[in-house]
This record gives structure tokens, C-alpha cells and sequence, in this order.
């Protein structure tokens, strides 16, 4: 008969093997290079050919709405989406609700526009952060270069080349809103049905099935999920970048985890149930 | 377009035939003549039907009665909404333009313009401030927001450079900086009351249609009509008098209930496992001699689950003071810690040992969300506590925290209104509350009256909700959409 | 007594009501009362922070002066927040006080290198924590644990590249578990929430719950 100290040990040494396993499993994958075909789910699939029939010149904005924390789900997919709005042309303006992703933004903003020969000002806007959340939606609404009077390296917004024929929210066509948190349904609520504009989104995994009923109900016209969002959207622009790299590493642990449970299972119900019958 | 179907086009907008599907039949009943006659007068006539489109469509305003000026409902005094019937002669390549002037700009004759395209722009767009009545789909409707066209001007105000700033010391310069965001503050302010005045103020109005070859004003008397109209702040926003309404009827219902509980007591209220199993697991601390954590999650004090969770509190604190058992309470926050210590010192005051309080069991652990789950995970696996309640709201640290519980073998009940966390719960606890029965914790507990019948009264109000469901749905899937628009939220 | 029960429940009414009928006047006092509002519970909550502060030195200092269990711990407390309250006040290399543009500080500097790290480390054993706790508790028991465990299954390997690569199936299976039996539990759950989070307002407004002003029902 088991203790409960003994089922605790067991249960112990039990963890304590499946960490290693998994460790062994992400660790071997990533420094093993690994290629991984990746065919881009529908969803990811409606943000890109939202952007692509955009034609060029045409203002987006991009809300990177997360911190370093969740950086490692969607930075790629920040990437990529940016890389794709310069190549069509398109004139990002991008900001952020968080202001702990200041820094991020920044660098993002930067490294893609130096990749693509852009110039802030002239073909992009970075207006990085102002407090306010809802109010601050409302207020672009109303005036996004009263909301925003200067970018965010102290240029006035008044009169800027990128900014040109763009008054409040309501001449931007499409949002793109990237978020770690409940930004998106801010988007929705304050921005998207308020002043009109088509609203994408990006998320992490987690949170991913929350944003399904704005899917269903189309105040979302796609959505890219968690690491897997950014390899869908890496591909579809020709571009495998972290996002694809990490695709090997992600399923190699969904596959062992599904094997561990199995085996579990398997252990139960035809090894140990038989055994404590016959005891 | 053939000649009927143009014709039956224009009936349905406005109810009578017109002047140019009158001259489509003619042409047609030209070609169909030259069909008898030679190809030379076949070929007149293909002619004559080709040009009757040119020669024949007269563009027709809009009834004058119809154009109106009004302000808006429901709003800050902000917009005034403009409204017109349908023209017989709307289609693609014709739109309206609305003129707007303010007083002195209408003496002198000067108009601001707005294109609206004559196939957009209907008032039934708006049902958060005119309903749903199918009428309102044979208007049209714009709001106008005149300080769009008659913009204050900002102030500007002098920043100092950055090579300025770079000169500066720098107390003179945190000042000069400190100044200029007051100044930009101010501004801000002020272009906002402007704003407002300019709304505010009475504005005439002008409607013309055009496809671009010929304008026509809807006119009165032989002149152009002139409306007029001023914003006004509303003092109610009735697109949110459903919202009222059921707000007040569930109040009511609530309210009811408690008053029947309060003449029986013996509400019956089905098992919740996990609060039924709270006092098990204090008396599980209790014989192993080892502490019990509750740990409060992210939420603030504005959160109701937090709020919830410190009414479980001051129970299980008083109970576990009782039997002489260790509460420690983690704390994300400083100022539900500051309320987590007044409800345990009271708790520990009424079990009669207020000696047995020690601040230093209710500390804050962390203010950030990581080195929250951290903390409290280091903690766990040194000090073992036997009972583990996770009550309020989580985040992605949920699992860290349960799992790590779980390695210790303590007994778990978590409750949460993070349904995005619940699924990492029910797995790795031993109980776990779900959403609204993290709120019926109180009411469980305490088994109050008042308590009672409120929980009765929203399970009434839930009732509803599943009847408004079904029924909505078989109707909207017949097409009526009277329960969908009844409940709708604006 | 007046001041602990009577006038923190009158101010709670009051307050309550006051933000019950903003979201039906739509009046530009209504929005600026508001603000106001909101503007003063950033600055109590900020003077809050002290509050904390104040109690998270005590606790530590007491566990170093008892050298309680892992009392060590409580040295690192004191080591990073001395370290980031200096770094913070130095600001190199714009002095106290400076700006701080483009290129950072030594603050930020610690922030992105060694915060920022030790949160992504901690998000990350959530990896780890997932697999241990999906291996504990997925076994098919019962048929309620059977489904869980076969949904868990299905989205899982639906989710994958190579699920697509296999069979277009697994993916379509994943999104429609998702889409349909997730979201409509989802929004049953958040229906319930809702109804439970009015009543339990209303409570609170008018005074029926009074445990969160520290104490018992009296």
C-alpha cells in the first residue's frame, strides 16, 4: 500500500523526467537545424491578403501592445507584419498602449525600416506611447494629430509627409493590433466600431480562443495566434525568420507531450489496473 | 438597363414613374417601329436609344420637406445630424453636398461643402441614437461636427531644443520641462472648451445633389432651403435605455429576493464543492502543524474577484485563528494588502486572540507578475504549507503557482473570474471556482439572508438571459430580430 | 463607529452611483467628473505604493534579523532594490534629473538585461510546468476526463505544422473544437460571470457586503 510521502516521490521523480525530456526534446531541435514546411492556417491567411489588397501608399496602423515578457511570441509576428507593410508600400504608423513595449517598438520600427530603405517621417510614423487607453483611441478618432502632436523623436506630426490626407482614425483604413493583453477588445469597442476601420489581430496562444467570437461575429478579419501565427505570416511573405525556426522545437513538444500522456494512459489502464486486480 | 426595369428601379425609391424612363420607352418604342421599316431607319433609331440616356435623365432633388437639421441625440453637444429623404435619381456617380456655414459665413455667402455619395450615408446606419424603424432606411443622414470646419487655432508653445535642453542644468532644464508639459496641458484644455463653443453655436445648412454634369439645390419658394441648428448636451443617451431598463428590473428582482429571504431563510443553494471543502482543508493545516497561503493573484481592489476573495478571507482567517493555524496571505498589490491586513486583524480580533496578528503574514510579495509567481513559488517549496487558496484574479503565472502547489502536495481550491486561467486550474486543483461562484462565496459561507436572496435573484436573471437566447435565435434565424435589437449594446 | 462604517459606505453609494449614471449622461460634465475621478485613484494608488514598499522591507529585514528560513533570499530583496533605486537616482550618463532620450541609461540598461530576462525565464517554465501537469492529470477515468483529455489531444496536434502536413483534417478539428464547444462554454461562463459580477455590485453598493472594509458584517 503507497504512502502519501511515497506517491509524492514518485510523482517527483515523474516531474522531474518529464522536464529533462522536454529539455532534451526543445534543446536537441533548436541546435539541430531543422526545416518545417509551414502551411499558413486561414486565419493568418485573412491578415495577409487584408494587407496585400491594400493598395500603396495607403496608411496602417499598428498597435504593439506587449512587453518584453511576451516578446517571444510577438515580436516575430510584429516583424513580419511590418516587413510586409514596407514592401507593399504601405505607410505604417505605429504606437503602442503599453509602455514597457516602448523600447521594443522602437527597435522593431527601426530595424525594419533600415531592412527596407524607409525613412521616419516620410514613409512611416512612429508615435510610440501616450497614456489614455480608451480615451486615447477616442481622441485619435476625433484628431490623430492632436492626440499625437509630435512622433516620437520630437518631429511634428502637423504636416508630415507620412501622415498626409491621414486626420483621425477614421481615414485609416485597416488597424492591425498586436496584444499580450485585452487591448484588442479596446479595439474593438473604442476603435473599430466607432470609427469604421477593419481591425486584424495578433495574440498570444493563450489568449488566441478569447478573440474567436469577434472572428465569428467579423469585427476581426483575421488573426494570427501565438508563435504559430508568426510562422504563417513568415511564410506567406516569403520571409522564415524566428517564427519558422521555432516551429521544429513547438512541435516536437506538443508530439512528446501527447506521447507522455498516452503513455500514461497506456500504463494505467493496461499495466497497473490489471496488477492491483490480481493483488 | 431595359426600359421596365429601369422604371420598376425608380418606383421603388420614390413611388412614381419618371421623366426619364418615359423617354426609354419612347426610344424603345422607336426602335421597335424601325424594326418594320429599312435598316437606315433601324439604324436612326439604335441611334436615338443610344442618346436618350444623354438628353433625357434630369436630375431631381429630394422632397424639401424632408431636409432637416436637428441636434443630435443622445450626445455631448458635439454634432448636429442632417437629414434628407431619397431623390429618384440616386445611383452610382451622383452623390449630395451638404453645405455648412456659421452665421457670419452665411451673411457673407461663404459655404464649407461635405460630399456624401447618394448610395451611402442612411440614418438606419445609426441605431444607437434613432432605432431600428425601417423608415429610417429610406433617409439619409450625416452628422456634422462644425469645429471639423471651423478649427480653433492652437497656441504654440516654445519647447527648447534638444541642444538648448543639452545646455541647460539639469534642475533648470527638469523645470523648463516640467513647465512646457503644464503649458501643452493647458492648451489642450483650452482648444477642447473651444471646441465645444464652436459646437455649440448655430450653423444653416444647404443640400444639393449633382452627377457631376448639373447641381441642383433642394429648394423652397424657388430658392435654395436653408435649415439651421445648433448642438446642444444631452442629458441621457437613449440608446442605452434597454441597458437601464433591464438594470433597474434586475435590481428590482435582486432586491424582491431579498426580501422573501429575509421571511425564509432556508434558501436552498446546490453544493459548491470547492467551499464546502475550505473547511476541510483548514483542518487539514491545522493537524499537519504547517501554514496555510492564500494568495490573492493580480487584481486590484476595484476587481470584484478580489473583492470576493477577501470575503473568503476574513472567514477562513477567523476559522484558522480558531484552531490556531497560520494564515500568510500574498499580496501583489499594496492597497489589497493594506485591506487584507486590516480584514485579517479584525478577523483574528473577533476569534478573540488580536495577539496572534502579525503584519509581517500579510506582507506585499511583489508588485510585478513574475517576481510575484517567483516569490510565492519560493516560498511554497520551502515552507510547504498545507492548504493552498488562490482566490482573485490570474494571469499566465496561474500555472506556476498550481503546479508548483501541487509539487508540494498541499490541498488547492482556486477561484477566479479569469476564465482564460480556468482551464490551468481545474487540471492542476483540487477544487476550483468558477467565475460566479467565486462571487456566491459570501453569500455561501455566511449563509446570510440578504446574501441568499441575491444569489436567488441573479440565477433569475440568468433564467432570462436562457430564454432570451433561445427565443432570439429561432427568431433571427426567421429573420425577425426583435429580441437581437432589444438587447443590443450601444 | 461613524468613520469606519457609516462614512466609507456612504462614499461607496455615492461613488458607485455617481459611475452607474455616467454611462447614461452623455453631458461633457459627466465625462470630466470622470476623468477627475480617474486622475485621483492613479495618485492614491501611487501614494500606495509606499505603503507596500514599506511593508515588503519590513517583512524582509525581520526574516534577516531572525535568520529565519531562507533568510538569504531576503538579502537580494534589499541588494536589487538599493542597486535600482541608486542606478535610478545616479542616471547615468544624464545625472539626476536628465532626460532620458534615445540611448538609454544605465536603469534601463539593468531593466532590459537582467528584469526583463528573469520574467521571460520564469514565463518560460510555463512550458515545463504545462507538460508535468498534463501528464499528471490527463487520464481517462471517467468519460468527462476522456473528452478533456481527447480535446487536449486534438488541439495540440492540430495546432502543429506538421498536422497540416499530414492531413489538412487535424488543423479543421483543432479550429472547430475551438470555434464551437470552446466558445460556446466560454460565453456561458462569461454570461454567468457577468450576472454574478452585477449582484454582487450591487451588494456592494448599497452596503449588504461590507467585508472589504476590514472586519465582519457589523
Amino acid at each position: 500500500m503507497s504512502t502519501p510521502e511515497a506517491d509524492l516521490r514518485r510523482a517527483a521523480i515523474a516531474r522531474r523526467v518529464v522536464y529533462l525530456l522536454l529539455a532534451v526534446a526543445i534543446v536537441a531541435t533548436t541546435l539541430v537545424p531543422t526545416e518545417m514546411k509551414v502551411v499558413p492556417s486561414p486565419l493568418s491567411r485573412k491578415v495577409y491578403d487584408r494587407l496585400e489588397a491594400m493598395p500603396a501608399g495607403s496608411p496602417i496602423l499598428f498597435s504593439f501592445d506587449y512587453d518584453p515578457s511576451s516578446k517571444e511570441e510577438l515580436y516575430p509576428m510584429s516583424l513580419a507584419l511590418l516587413r510586409h507593410a514596407f514592401r507593399r508600400g504601405l505607410r505604417p504608423i505605429v504606437m503602442t498602449h503599453w509602455l514597457n513595449g516602448v523600447g521594443l517598438c522602437k527597435e522593431l520600427v527601426e530595424r525594419t525600416a533600415k531592412e527596407a530603405g524607409k525613412e521616419s517621417g516620410q514613409d512611416f510614423v512612429f508615435l510610440a506611447y501616450k497614456p489614455g487607453g480608451s480615451n486615447l483611441l477616442l481622441n485619435m478618432g476625433e484628431s490623430l494629430k492632436g492626440a499625437f502632436d509630435k512622433d516620437f523623436y520630437g518631429k511634428p506630426t502637423e504636416g508630415m509627409p507620412a501622415l498626409k490626407g491621414v486626420g483621425s482614425l477614421r481615414d485609416i483604413p485597416v488597424v492591425v493590433g498586436i496584444a499580450a493583453g485585452g487591448t484588442t477588445e479596446m479595439l474593438i469597442a473604442y476603435g473599430r466600431d466607432r470609427f469604421g476601420f477593419d481591425l486584424g489581430a495578433g495574440c498570444t496562444a493563450v489568449i488566441a480562443p478569447d478573440l474567436y467570437p469577434f472572428l465569428q461575429s467579423d469585427q476581426l478579419f483575421g488573426l494570427l495566434g501565438g508563435l504559430r501565427g508568426a510562422a504563417d505570416y513568415e511564410t506567406l511573405i516569403g520571409r522564415p525568420d524566428t517564427g519558422v525556426k521555432g516551429m521544429p522545437a513547438q512541435s516536437v513538444a506538443h508530439i512528446l507531450i501527447i506521447a507522455l500522456v498516452a503513455g500514461a494512459n497506456v500504463y494505467v489502464f493496461l499495466i497497473r489496473r490489471p496488477r492491483r486486480k490480481e493483488a | 438597363m431595359r426600359p421596365q426595369a429601369a422604371r420598376r428601379k425608380t418606383q421603388a425609391v420614390s413611388g412614381k414613374p419618371q421623366a426619364s424612363s418615359r423617354c426609354y420607352l419612347l426610344a424603345s418604342g422607336l426602335q421597335l417601329a424601325a424594326c418594320s421599316l429599312r435598316p437606315g431607319a433601324l439604324l436612326a433609331a439604335t441611334l436615338v436609344l443610344a442618346c436618350t440616356p444623354l438628353i433625357a435623365a434630369e436630375l431631381v432633388a429630394p422632397e424639401a420637406a424632408s431636409f432637416r437639421a436637428y441636434d443630435r441625440p443622445s450626445d455631448d453637444g458635439n454634432a448636429i445630424g442632417v437629414e434628407w429623404g431619397l431623390a429618384p435619381t440616386e445611383g452610382e456617380g451622383v452623390a449630395y453636398v451638404l453645405e455648412v456655414a456659421s452665421e457670419e459665413d452665411y451673411r457673407a455667402g461663404k459655404f464649407h461643402t461635405r460630399r456624401v455619395p447618394s448610395v451611402a450615408a442612411f440614418k438606419a446606419d445609426h441605431p444607437e441614437y434613432y432605432g431600428f424603424s425601417p423608415a429610417l432606411k429610406r433617409l439619409h443622414y450625416v452628422h456634422v461636427e462644425p469645429a471639423k470646419f471651423y478649427r480653433p487655432q492652437p497656441r504654440r508653445i516654445a519647447e527648447p531644443s534638444k541642444e538648448e535642453q543639452q545646455k541647460m542644468s539639469p534642475t533648470a532644464r527638469a523645470r523648463v520641462l516640467a513647465g512646457v508639459a503644464y503649458e501643452q496641458r493647458k492648451e489642450r484644455d483650452r482648444l477642447a472648451a473651444e471646441r465645444r463653443r464652436i459646437n455649440g453655436q448655430t450653423y444653416y445648412f444647404r443640400l444639393a445633389i449633382t452627377d457631376g454634369r448639373q447641381t441642383l439645390y433642394v429648394s423652397e419658394g424657388g430658392q435654395p432651403k436653408v435649415v439651421t441648428a445648433a448642438g446642444r448636451p444631452n442629458l441621457f443617451k437613449w440608446g442605452k435605455a434597454n441597458n437601464l431598463v433591464f438594470s433597474v428590473l434586475f435590481c428590482a428582482v435582486i432586491a424582491g429576493f431579498i426580501r422573501a429571504a429575509r421571511r425564509n431563510p432556508n434558501l436552498f443553494i446546490r453544493k459548491i464543492a470547492g467551499l464546502e471543502a475550505v473547511d476541510e482543508a483548514i483542518g487539514r493545516a491545522t493537524e499537519m502543524g504547517r501554514p496555510i497561503y492564500f494568495v490573492h493573484g493580480l487584481g486590484g481592489m476595484g476587481d470584484l474577484s478580489t473583492i470576493a476573495a477577501v470575503n473568503i478571507l476574513a472567514r477562513v482567517a477567523r476559522r484558522a485563528c480558531e484552531y490556531d493555524t497560520r494564515v500568510r496571505v500574498m499580496n501583489n498589490d499594496p492597497i489589497v494588502m493594506a485591506v487584507s491586513q486590516e480584514v485579517v486583524k479584525q478577523a483574528y480580533t473577533e476569534a478573540g486572540r488580536p495577539d496572534a496578528y502579525n503584519p509581517d503574514d500579510v506582507p506585499l510579495v511583489a508588485p510585478d507578475q513574475f517576481s510575484y509567481a517567483a516569490a510565492v513559488n519560493g516560498r511554497m517549496v520551502r515552507e510547504r504549507p498545507a492548504t493552498i487558496l488562490m482566490m482573485g484574479t490570474f494571469a499566465a503565472e496561474s500555472l506556476l503557482l498550481a503546479e508548483t502547489g501541487a509539487s508540494t502536495g498541499a490541498i488547492q481550491i482556486a477561484g477566479t473570474d479569469s476564465y482564460t486561467q480556468l482551464p490551468f486550474f481545474i487540471p492542476t486543483c483540487d477544487y476550483t471556482l468558477m467565475g460566479e461562484e467565486l462571487y456566491a462565496a459570501s453569500a455561501y459561507l455566511s449563509r446570510e439572508p440578504k446574501l441568499l436572496g441575491s444569489l436567488r435573484g441573479q440565477d433569475v436573471g440568468k433564467a432570462f438571459l436562457m430564454i432570451a437566447a433561445v427565443l432570439g435565435t429561432l427568431l433571427a434565424t426567421l429573420g425577425l430580430h426583435w429580441i437581437s435589437d432589444l438587447l443590443r449594446a450601444f | 463607529m461613524l468613520y469606519k462604517r457609516a462614512i466609507p459606505l456612504i462614499i461607496v453609494f455615492v461613488m458607485g452611483l455617481l459611475a452607474f449614471v455616467h454611462e447614461f449622461v452623455p453631458h461633457p460634465l459627466s465625462a470630466a467628473f470622470r476623468e477627475e475621478m480617474t486622475t485621483w485613484f492613479r495618485i492614491i494608488g501611487g501614494f500606495g505604493m509606499f505603503i507596500g514598499l514599506y511593508s515588503l522591507l519590513h517583512m524582509h529585514a525581520t526574516r534577516i534579523r531572525r535568520k529565519q528560513l531562507g533568510w538569504g533570499y531576503s538579502l537580494f530583496v534589499f541588494l536589487g532594490a538599493l542597486g535600482m533605486i541608486v542606478l535610478g537616482l545616479v542616471n547615468e550618463p544624464h545625472g539626476p534629473l536628465g532626460s532620458a532620450p534615445e540611448d538609454g541609461t544605465v536603469f534601463d540598461w539593468f531593466y532590459m538585461n537582467v528584469q526583463v530576462p528573469c520574467g521571460a525565464t520564469i514565463f518560460s517554465l510555463l512550458a515545463f510546468f504545462m507538460a508535468s501537469a498534463a501528464f499528471r492529470t490527463f487520464r481517462a477515468r471517467n468519460l468527462d476526463a476522456a473528452l478533456l483529455l481527447g480535446a487536449a489531444v486534438i488541439v495540440m496536434f492540430g495546432r502543429i505544422p506538421l498536422s497540416a502536413m499530414i492531413s489538412d483534417v487535424f488543423p479543421q478539428a483543432a479550429d472547430v473544437l475551438l470555434e464551437y464547444p470552446n466558445l460556446a462554454a466560454k460565453r456561458g461562463i462569461l454570461l454567468g460571470i457577468s450576472l454574478g459580477a452585477i449582484s454582487q455590485s450591487l451588494r456592494i453598493l448599497f452596503g449588504i457586503e461590507r467585508s472589504y472594509l476590514g472586519g465582519g458584517s457589523e
